[in-house]
């Protein structure tokens, strides 16, 4: 463990609260991060934040560093939002929620076609949509493989699953991701070959 | 969606292994030799190298990298009303294990006389009302007394109508983790029975509070109960390690629910 985390630690163990703003600011980004792709919904995803610090506060006495901090500490934000549950909602708060992720990000520069932009919101929408639809272990172990970079050992400790379930749930969500944008390509290619053949209705 | 072997030998799973680098050395030099003849195994792993660069074009990653919060301001004031975790988690031990003892014992006359819990809770409290305040008390300290009154009018009443009952849960919680490792106690599963007939109207109340969270820790406490409720008091040391893996998780939005109710209060309809 690198001294000045073990530093931070000895500072929260005595009671420093302050100490848990460094490891808020060295840490929240990527927690979030992993909350927020895994809730899609944005108050969610503060909540659970808020939570896993609060949790490790608590639970400081309890971590032996038998693996590093970050990792317990990712296991405790992996451990909330799993264990959400979601109440029902409206197809109007579903929409709010893909909102959450998709809004107030613009890329470097926009896309000239406009075209090209629909069809990029419509392929980002389309991903969060499905991503969203993959049962919650299955989302969770593809968000921190495929947006975290974690190695299947990594996963399969924060998850407290076995390597082969870490495989066969990231090997499932790829196929359901697969099969899913298929279609979605399948329906815009129809969208484009149909205005591809309007009639021009200018010509007498 | 499943692990199918091509007929080649290599399943659907390696072939996104590889894409991510997770085969070992040798696999992913076979893989590599096979692929160059394998065009099966190619079109697959072309289709999967396709499927993720859609995603990675969504740019998910960064945007939410994007919004992350900065603000502290919520956390630290959660965190000044918590109790200091140095001071407390020795001595907040010892006097939790000391009242869950407690209860322990009256627990276990209660059920050998065959008493309701409702009275088991008045001869506890009756037994630590004159309990010395502790010296170092300070605005939103955890208090150990059961059917604690919480902060917020919603959670006062809920606590009242509930007769404490997440105090209650949070007490036999408490006395389960820290029990035997290898049997349970009849007067803890008793306990737990007694808390599970209460679950429907609890449930009420917490959906009358409008309030998702309370309602997801009743249903939490409930399979928790039921679990321990379960147990037959023999060979019971895998499903009692198992459920005090779970029981981490409750203890903490108890602790959370005692400091910090606000946290759980209604945020949003």
């Amino acid at each position: 463990m690198p001294a000045d985390e073990r530093g931070i630690l000895e500072r929260i163990r005595a009671g420093d609260t302050d100490a848990v703003q460094d490891i808020f600011e060295q840490h929240r980004t990527r927690i979030y991060r992993v909350c927020l792709l895994y809730t899609e919904n944005a108050d969610d995803a503060k909540d659970v934040l808020q939570e896993t610090f609060l949790r490790a506060y608590k639970s400081i006495g309890r971590f032996r560093g038998d693996s590093s901090f970050p990792t317990w500490l990712t296991r405790i934000a992996i451990n909330i939002c799993l264990n959400l549950r979601r109440s029902r909602r409206s197809a109007e708060r579903l929409d709010a929620d893909r909102k959450d992720l998709l809004e107030h990000h613009l890329p470097p520069s926009a896309p000239p076609n406009p075209e090209q932009a629909l069809n990029m919101r419509e392929l980002r929408e389309r991903i969060v949509s499905l991503v969203r639809k993959l049962p919650p272990r299955e989302r969770m172990a593809f968000v921190l493989k495929h947006f975290e970079q974690y190695k299947i050992r990594e996963i399969s400790e924060l998850m407290k699953i076995s390597d082969g379930t870490v495989k066969s749930f990231l090997h499932r969500a790829v196929v359901t991701l697969r099969e899913g944008l298929a279609e979605e390509r399948a329906r815009q290619r129809g969208r484009l070959v149909k205005t591809a053949t309007r009639p021009d209705l200018t010509k007498g | 969606m499943t692990r199918d072997s091509h007929k080649c030998g290599w399943s659907s799973e390696a072939l996104v292994l590889y894409l991510y680098g997770d085969l070992s050395a040798s696999d992913r030099e076979r893989m590599g030799s096979h692929l160059s003849a394998c065009a099966r195994c190619h079109r697959e792993l072309d289709s999967f190298r396709e499927t993720l660069e859609l995603v990675d074009a969504a740019d998910l990653r960064d945007m939410a990298t994007f919004r992350a919060p900065g603000d502290i301001g919520e956390l630290r004031r959660d965190l000044d009303r918590l109790k200091p975790a140095s001071r407390g988690v020795a001595a907040y031990r010892l006097r939790a294990f000391a009242r869950a003892a407690a209860v322990l014992l009256l627990a276990g006359v209660s059920f050998l006389a065959g008493r309701h819990w409702e009275q088991l809770v008045t001869t506890y409290t009756l037994l630590t009302e004159g309990t010395p305040q502790r010296p170092d008390t300070v605005p939103g300290e955890l208090h150990d007394a059961p059917g604690d009154l919480l902060d917020g009018n919603g959670l006062l009443a809920f606590s009242k109508q509930t007769n404490g009952y997440f105090d209650r849960s949070r007490l036999v919680l408490l006395e389960f983790a820290n029990a035997n490792a290898a049997t349970s106690s009849p007067a803890l599963r008793a306990a737990s029975q007694i808390l599970l007939g209460e679950t429907d109207r609890v449930r009420q109340l917490a959906h009358r509070l409008n309030d998702k969270r309370i309602e997801r820790l009743v249903s939490a406490l409930e399979q928790i109960l039921r679990q321990i409720a379960a147990l037959s008091g023999q060979g019971d040391a895998t499903a009692i390690a198992h459920i005090k893996r779970q029981i981490d998780d409750i203890l903490d939005q108890l602790e959370i629910l005692r400091a910090a109710p606000q946290r759980l209060a209604v945020r949003r309809s």
